[in-house]
């Protein structure tokens, strides 16, 4: 046989070869790429935790009741009262109190910053029923990126919904 | 070697390749697969632990009625005095250490009696050993009668448990 002809065969079958690569190559990168996209959604992850401490903060009792000859309320209650626009007796806005004593509360415990574990947190609290659905209080603060861990807590409010309040801690 | 035999060793040989390199593929995919799985496992045992931290909150001898989760201190402070005198409880739940800490408010720091209280942040029930390793910690409600709020008072704190069968 021509040595040429011996050349060309040699190289067809190397080109073959790398086609067959390039092709499980790309085959691999796919299933990669999958894979990686299943796991974005759970970096946002439901933590033990923070829902541990959410049940726990919204017994927290506040400094807020709406008259004299009642208890205090406790947070979990005051983000109801903040939803029904109610004034303290001492002349506080309910939703003042619930911000201020919420930051407190979870600044405390955890602690955020550019050099901290966590980064920042989300504190959200929505008023939902079948007609309709009303943000009660949203606080944000640091720097929050697509990972974090959080909870939620569900209170019934009047008439005939709920209040959804959800804790993200960023990470 | 004829022609023909050559191609079919060829082929062979390009087969034997792929098989080897789709075997290499699954290898790694189950190694990260496995290696979540393990980081997945130590979570949930962490969680789990926490758990079990918290369920020690609803046991008759520390549980607020109205709510759950929630730590009646009065029962607590109690407790630890008859623990402190009598020596009563303190086998009673298997544990190597048990203490409770109140978180928020801020307080001046301090070891929890009744002579103190509320003025304290820390209350430590058992204390078997020194040796108990880090306890497992969960967030509790602190219930109890307030002075200053003239009716119930409920804080923020932490429920801390070291035993071998909660690690």
């Amino acid at each position: 046989m021509d040595m040429r002809k011996i050349k060309r065969k040699g190289q067809e079958e190397i080109v073959g070869f790398v086609v067959i690569v390039v092709i499980v190559a790309v085959v691999f990168l796919v299933i990669l790429g999958l894979y990686v996209r299943q796991k974005a959604p759970t970096t946002q992850k439901e933590s033990v935790d923070v829902g541990q401490f959410l049940d726990s903060a919204m017994e927290y009792t506040s400094d807020c009741r709406i008259r004299a000859s009642q208890p205090y309320f406790s947070l979990g209650e005051l983000i109801r009262e903040c939803y029904a626009r109610s004034e303290c007796v001492d002349g506080e806005d309910s939703c003042g109190v619930l911000n201020r004593t919420l930051q407190e509360i979870i600044e405390n415990n955890w602690r955020y910053g550019p050099d901290r574990p966590s980064k920042g947190y989300i504190f959200n609290s929505t008023y939902s029923s079948d007609f309709r659905t009303e943000e009660v209080l949203f606080i944000t603060k640091g720097n929050c990126t697509i990972e974090r861990i959080g909870a939620e807590y569900l209170t019934p409010a009047r008439p005939s919904g709920s209040i959804t309040s959800s804790l993200q801690i960023c990470l | 070697m004829d022609k023909g035999q050559t191609k079919i060793q060829e082929m062979a040989f390009v087969l034997i390749a792929i098989i080897i390199f789709f075997a290499m593929v699954a290898l790694v995919y189950f190694s990260i697969r496995l290696s979540s799985l393990r980081e997945d496992v130590t979570i949930q045992r962490e969680q789990d632990a926490k758990e079990t931290a918290r369920k020690l909150a609803d046991i008759p001898e520390f549980s607020w009625a109205d709510c759950s989760n929630c730590i009646d201190m009065d029962k607590v402070i109690m407790l630890k005095e008859r623990i402190g005198e009598r020596g009563t409880y303190k086998n009673f739940w298997d544990l190597d250490y048990l203490a409770i800490e109140r978180i928020y408010p801020n307080r001046t720091t301090g070891e929890c009696t009744s002579s103190n209280y509320p003025d304290c942040t820390t209350l430590v029930l058992i204390n078997n050993t020194n040796n108990y390793g880090s306890p497992v910690s969960a967030f509790v409600a602190l219930c109890g009668f307030d002075a200053a709020y003239s009716g119930i008072k409920c804080e923020l704190g932490k429920i801390y448990a070291s035993a071998r069968a909660i690690e």
